[in-house]
């Protein structure tokens, strides 16, 4: 008899060749060889939950300037309009008092949304694609409790009222906004060609919410297979053997400019 | 133990310059233990594989920030582990339900006293891969990688409550199956 912490802990797998001749494509593009500070010319994938919060508040007229906190916050040139606008109205709104709560730890764990079936699109930022400082900093700093804080709006202030019918941002069950997670766009993880008429599309939901939608599909190698620059979900995968693809998808709310990055599978069966 | 030390000190100089047969050394040394390692906190070898490709990938962008204060190999695993985590938290199958019934029946079980079995562990992870989500990973930080569950409450971002009622489920329910197996 052997305990299953041994068993578990102590058995190790050679994986299939075919993680390295994946892993090594990555490396291709996300690190060329004879570049050995190859991040820095990385794209930065924004998240994009700090331009839809910027974009709303300034839409409200109305801000909570810490609440639009994000740790990747740039001064790309389409934010600058909106900080600025931002620091004009947090002069106004600092007799109201609106703090932000970090309500996670309180709520019950049951209450916790889940997207069903669909995979939300905007997860946290891919990790790859966070600038290489900023990972080590946080790899160095506790590298086992790296907490992901929601930060939701009291549920009696005015603006989460406003909010509460927002299509984009979550609604939590006690009438709050978890401004984490923009809801109405989804990406499917996996679709099928095979001419069935199911499924047979990258079919992006909610789509129509957002203006100047741009696609980029590489391959496992980095090779670009689809691009459009107004794309409609018509994207059937065509000339695509099964596997792995990475998408690029850009998009605007409000004239921001956000991105989700993932990957898709095609499955032709 | 020295020269193997230096063996990997030239691996990990290699991969700092990006240098592709650099990264297949370190890849081949340990991606059989970080696969096991995924492999028990994922539902199938497929997905354990994704997770090991691209756990590596943040192995190799974040080589610059080890410190040598540990071992390597101890640097390299808790890379994989913390990137499996939040790969985990941020799924939307992670689900923490909180189950009143029965938690008398749970609360007696000595929750350190180890679990065996007869089992060979590729049949033993078979039946781990089952698990809902949620509980496996409670159950593989806890069980196997013996976090405690204030730590893990942390890593998690859940009650402390939530994440022990989650283990104690866990091990009701593999031992439940490990004994239908015996049967």
């Amino acid at each position: 008899m052997n305990t299953i912490k041994d068993l578990l802990k102590e058995h190790s797998k050679s994986p299939s060749e075919d993680v390295w001749e994946r892993l090594s494509g990555r490396l291709d593009v996300e690190m060329p060889t004879g570049k050995s500070s190859s991040w820095s010319n990385l794209s930065v994938a924004k998240k994009t939950v700090i331009g839809v919060v910027s974009g709303l508040l300034v839409l409200g007229g109305v801000t909570l300037g810490t609440l639009a906190y994000h740790p990747d916050r740039s001064s790309k040139p389409n934010d600058l309009a909106v900080l600025e606008s931002m620091d004009k109205i947090e002069e106004v709104i600092e007799s109201e008092v609106v703090e932000p709560k970090v309500v996670v730890e309180e709520a019950p764990a049951e209450e916790l949304p889940v997207v069903k079936e669909v995979k939300p699109v905007v997860e946290n930022p891919a990790p790859e694609e966070v600038p290489a400082q900023e990972v080590s900093n946080k790899t160095e700093k506790a590298p086992v409790k790296q907490n992901v804080k929601q930060e939701v709006l009291p549920a009696n202030s005015t603006l989460a009222k406003q909010l509460a019918e927002d299509p984009v941002l979550k609604n939590l069950s006690d009438g709050s906004v978890d401004w984490s997670k923009p809801t109405q766009l989804r990406i499917p993880n996996l679709f099928t060609p095979n001419g069935d008429g199911v499924n047979d599309l990258f079919v992006i939901e909610g789509l129509d919410q957002y203006t100047s939608p741009k696609l980029i599909v590489r391959d496992k190698n980095g090779r670009v297979v689809y691009q459009s620059n107004n794309y409609q979900n018509t994207w059937g995968g065509r000339d695509c053997p099964e596997g792995i693809y990475y998408y690029e998808f850009t998009f605007f709310y409000n004239g921001i400019e956000n991105q989700a990055t993932g990957r898709v599978r095609i499955i032709r069966t | 133990m020295k020269e193997i030390d230096s063996d990997i000190e030239k691996i990990i100089a290699g991969c700092l310059k990006n240098d592709r047969l650099s990264q297949r050394q370190l890849y081949d040394r340990y991606s059989s233990e970080l696969f096991g390692l995924c492999r028990r906190y994922s539902s199938s070898d497929e997905e354990a594989e994704d997770l090991l490709m691209e756990g590596f990938m943040q192995i190799f962008k974040n080589l610059g920030s080890y410190q040598h204060k540990s071992a390597f190999g101890t640097w390299v695993t808790s890379v994989m582990l913390n990137f499996a985590i939040s790969h985990f938290r941020n799924s939307s199958r992670f689900r923490m339900e909180i189950l009143t019934e029965n938690m008398e029946l749970l609360e007696n079980v000595d929750e350190e006293e180890q679990i065996r079995t007869n089992l060979v562990a590729d049949q033993l992870l078979q039946l781990i891969q089952q698990m809902p989500e949620a509980m496996r990973v409670v159950f593989n930080l806890k069980a196997v990688d013996e976090y405690s569950f204030t730590e893990i409450a942390q890593m998690l971002d859940k009650k402390e409550n939530a994440v022990r009622n989650s283990y104690m489920r866990g091990r009701k329910w593999l031992m439940e199956r490990l004994k239908l197996e015996k049967d």
